[in-house]
């Protein structure tokens, strides 16, 4: 009985070995000839989907703008640059025309042509289940003509000057490729065909995505015969994969890292400006507030923030200089402005907001507010750098001019359904621009469910002045002009301290040194486009 | 026998509604998803349409009854992120981990079970002391600081192996792993040794008291005076003897594996399941986190099951006590 079991035990493992013996095997096929430049790109997330109209994420846009191009370029400067459109001008105020480039195919060969730009706008609301479409960018548009197949006409309902920075966030597709592309069908790859200097290879949803050079490129070839982005979101892992060889560059250096990354003779750190401004939102709107008492603990039957003093006197009570030392690290600058100087409509005559406590202290008290009261305050942790510690900062600062204040923190998941729900009084965020006002309509401008305007306005701040200056900005042809009245806009804002901006952040990228340059741009685009090979 | 297996899967089936409840129902206490995962240009309005898209506006047990519907015919929703069908998404991230968990269990086993053999041989040998001593540091040391150390010996310094991803896919009998290829060896080897520490310490302490326990018994004594070989005693009597248990906590420690690699494949950048529910968690992506959780509650299931049937074969006596 036992030898029998004991004999098939034996031929079991036996056969089970011979089988896994190494027969001939096949390995996916890596890289061609051995002298192409091959590029592995670190980024914190991978994007979502290959199609481009499918969710308006920071992943997503950089990501997919290897395989497809857009009519304008929007880098965070003050200008938009030309893409698969070389000018544009305006004809009348509510019509725009587009002079599109010539002799540009996708990479399969179909050419581009004024109505594949008509087909992408259409498609664009009509991605079924989408977690946050592109609509904002072509609501504005009411019709569009091709007059041949390189111009194209673009006519809004009302004057809107600045219709060649939305048009920047729309990748266009074909007609012919793309008619009734699904979702699905982009996820995989079989309709990932664009007009951009790569094409795609192979994608794995939340970890990578590989593309190869596009031959067919309207504008210089790249460097690049291969490109591999790799998520990885922990900011140590990554710097170690960079250091390890495992990586070319990566993007954001988590800030422990920092000081150690920019002293190592591997690799060089770049720090860039950003669009990024982490701001407190006070609710200065309701007459009574959330998770304010009094020093006995006696919850508040007055509002102290809906007094402007009072709120520029925490906004003075703030060191945000020793934030971006020792917090940040030096990678951020101080920031008195819902915008950063890189942005269009950015106000330089608005002054920094001076620390100074002891003014503050003589404000609260020209308020009534001179025994102080208790409050707490509540920001995220893990959605901006060092937010947790910036939000301990804040309340520590607080503290110090007599408002007791304790913070705390939660992840994002949960936060901002709060947020919005209005269970906080003084909560911290941030808002990447790329221009000044857009800053100014998604969260000061009087919140309109009809029209869509102030969406992130969550304490429901009004001031009717401002709004009027932002209406108006929008509508003026004249770019000075409206980089005068956003500036005007601005200024009101921040001196009626409808928000208090803290920081700027910088980008941080660190690449092999002597291998490439990257060119970074202050939106923050992880594109194998801006890294030059030495 | 079949009986046992047939009831067994339909306590099975009725575990995995439960807990496809109460995730549902805990993930729609946390928080709201559409606040994640909107665009910070969009209106109101595109806020609505998305809530409603994604069938977030209906009431909670509506949601839920759509599930089931859904559910029984083996569609389990689709991810609100990726917009991929949530169970083909879990299952594609399925062989990375298996991957990862397989190795770890093997090199748990073969170095656990070796080095608590000897420790058991030579208890009072320092050899012997200082295994069980070092044991302790197996399962006290946190996996993310031993993942990170071992990145930062063997990768960043002396540049021996990579410290993130996985290898190269090579196929073998239309099975696809890393593990056909050399690349995906030096790859997954980090990995895995991470994830074994804590396993193997646990199996060192087990076989160690396991076989001190045999070592003693009358049949050991018995096989010694009869002259068999050390070899034998040790490699046939004692090992059969200390199997059952083992086989149950290897069991147990396998699933254990499966579900709970998330801190090593976050460390590796590991494309596995682990790191999608991580993801999935932090943005409320609640097709996938039910998708995953009942994934690896069946998987439990079924290597519980297979652990039962492996103890009855090795044990006879378990078998012939059935019969009489």
């Amino acid at each position: 009985m036992t030898t029998t079991r004991r004999k098939t035990l034996k031929l079991a493992l036996a056969s089970g070995i011979v089988s896994a013996l190494p027969l001939p095997i096949t390995t996916n096929a890596a890289l061609a000839a051995s002298d192409e430049r091959k590029l592995r790109m670190g980024i914190g997330l991978a994007p979502n989907s290959i199609d481009p109209h499918y969710h308006n994420t920071g992943q997503n846009n950089s990501a997919l703008r290897h395989i497809f191009d857009t009519l304008t370029n929007e880098l965070g400067l003050p200008d938009v640059t030309p893409c698969l459109a070389e000018s544009w001008k305006m004809l009348e105020p509510t019509v725009w025309q587009f002079n599109l480039r010539k002799g540009v195919v996708f990479s399969d060969g179909t050419p581009f042509t004024a109505d594949d730009v008509i087909f992408t706008f259409e498609r664009v609301p009509t991605i079924p289940k989408s977690p946050g479409l592109f609509t904002p960018f072509v609501k504005p548009i009411v019709k569009m003509e091709a007059k041949g197949e390189h111009t194209l006409l673009l006519h809004t309902a009302e004057p809107y000057p600045t219709l060649p920075r939305e048009v920047a966030w729309i990748q266009i597709l074909s007609r012919k490729i793309h008619t009734n592309a699904t979702t699905d069908d982009f996820n995989n790859l079989k309709v990932a065909i664009g007009t951009g200097p790569f094409k795609i290879t192979n994608y794995v949803p939340g970890d990578s995505v590989s593309f190869t050079r596009n031959e067919r490129y309207w504008g210089p070839a790249s460097p690049w015969s291969q490109v591999d982005l790799k998520a990885i979101a922990n900011d140590s892992t990554r710097l170690s994969a960079l250091l390890s060889n495992d990586l070319d560059m990566m993007f954001r250096v988590g800030t422990p890292d920092l000081p150690r990354a920019q002293t190592d003779p591997r690799i060089s750190v770049n720090l860039d400006p950003s669009v990024e401004v982490v701001y407190l939102f006070p609710d200065s709107t309701r007459d009574i507030s959330v998770n304010m008492t009094d020093n006995a603990g006696v919850p508040l039957t007055k509002n102290p923030l809906k007094d402007v003093r009072v709120r520029r006197a925490l906004s003075m009570s703030i060191d945000r200089q020793a934030i971006v030392d020792r917090i940040m690290q030096k990678a951020g600058r101080p920031a008195n402005q819902m915008a950063t100087p890189s942005m269009e409509g950015f106000n330089t005559a608005i002054p920094p907001i001076p620390y100074d406590p002891v003014a503050a202290k003589k404000l609260l008290a020209e308020a009534g507010w001179d025994k102080g009261w208790k409050m707490k305050i509540n920001g995220p942790v893990g959605f901006i750098a060092n937010d947790d510690k910036i939000l301990q900062a804040v309340g520590g600062y607080f503290s110090k001019i007599g408002v007791d204040t304790t913070v705390e923190s939660v992840s994002p998941a949960v936060y901002f359904g709060k947020a919005t729900a209005r269970e906080y009084g003084v909560f911290m965020t941030s808002y990447s621009g790329p221009v000044a006002i857009g800053d100014l309509k998604a969260l000061i401008v009087t919140k309109d469910p009809k029209t869509g305007d102030g969406p992130f306005n969550r304490h429901l701040y009004s001031n009717k002045a401002m709004d009027e200056l932002v209406y108006r900005a929008q509508a003026v042809t004249d770019p000075n002009e409206r980089i005068k009245l956003t500036g005007e806009a601005m200024k009101l804002a921040m001196d009626d301290v409808a928000l208090i901006p803290l920081i700027q952040t910088m980008g941080s990228v660190a690449v092999k040194k002597g291998m490439l340059k990257y060119n970074s741009v202050p939106i923050g685009w992880g594109w194998a486009m801006l890294a030059e090979p030495l | 026998m079949l009986r046992h297996i047939a009831s067994r899967l339909l306590q099975s089936i009725l575990l995995l509604m439960v807990i496809s409840l109460i995730v549902f129902c805990a993930v729609f206490a946390i928080g709201d998803p559409v606040e994640i995962l909107v665009s910070p240009q969009a209106t109101q309005v595109e806020i609505d349409q998305t809530r409603a898209a994604l069938g977030l506006d209906q009431p909670l047990w509506h949601q839920y009854g759509l599930f089931l519907v859904n559910a029984v015919q083996g569609d389990l929703g689709r991810s609100f992120i990726f917009r991929q069908p949530a169970l083909s998404l879990v299952f594609s991230r399925l062989p990375a981990t298996l991957e990862l968990a397989s190795c770890a269990l093997i090199l748990s086993v073969v170095v656990g079970v070796g080095l608590g053999l000897i420790a058991a041989l030579r208890s009072n040998h320092w050899l012997g002391r200082s295994i069980m001593t070092g044991s302790i540091f197996g399962f006290s040391l946190p996996t993310f600081w031993v993942g990170t150390l071992l990145v930062l010996i063997f990768g960043v310094s002396l540049g021996w192996l990579p410290s993130i991803g996985r290898g190269e896919i090579g196929t073998f009998l239309g099975l696809h792993s890393s593990l056909f290829t050399g690349d995906g060896w030096i790859h997954i080897i980090l990995p895995a040794t991470t994830l074994a520490l804590g396993n193997t310490a646990l199996l060192i302490r087990l076989t160690q008291s396991g076989a001190t326990d045999a070592l003693r018994s009358e049949y050991i004594r018995f096989a010694r005076a009869k002259g068999l070989s050390p070899a034998r005693i040790v490699g046939l009597h004692v090992l059969k003897a200390i199997l059952i248990p083992l086989t149950t906590v290897i069991g147990i420690e396998f699933g254990g594996l499966i579900a709970f690699s998330v801190v090593t494949e976050t460390i590796f950048a590991w494309p596995g399941m682990g790191k999608l529910i991580v993801d999935s968690i932090g943005v409320l992506d609640r097709p996938v986190i039910v998708a995953y959780l009942m994934t690896i509650a069946l998987i439990f299931v079924v290597i519980n099951l297979v652990v039962d049937l492996l103890c009855q074969v090795l044990d006879p006596r378990v078998m012939h006590g059935q019969d009489a």
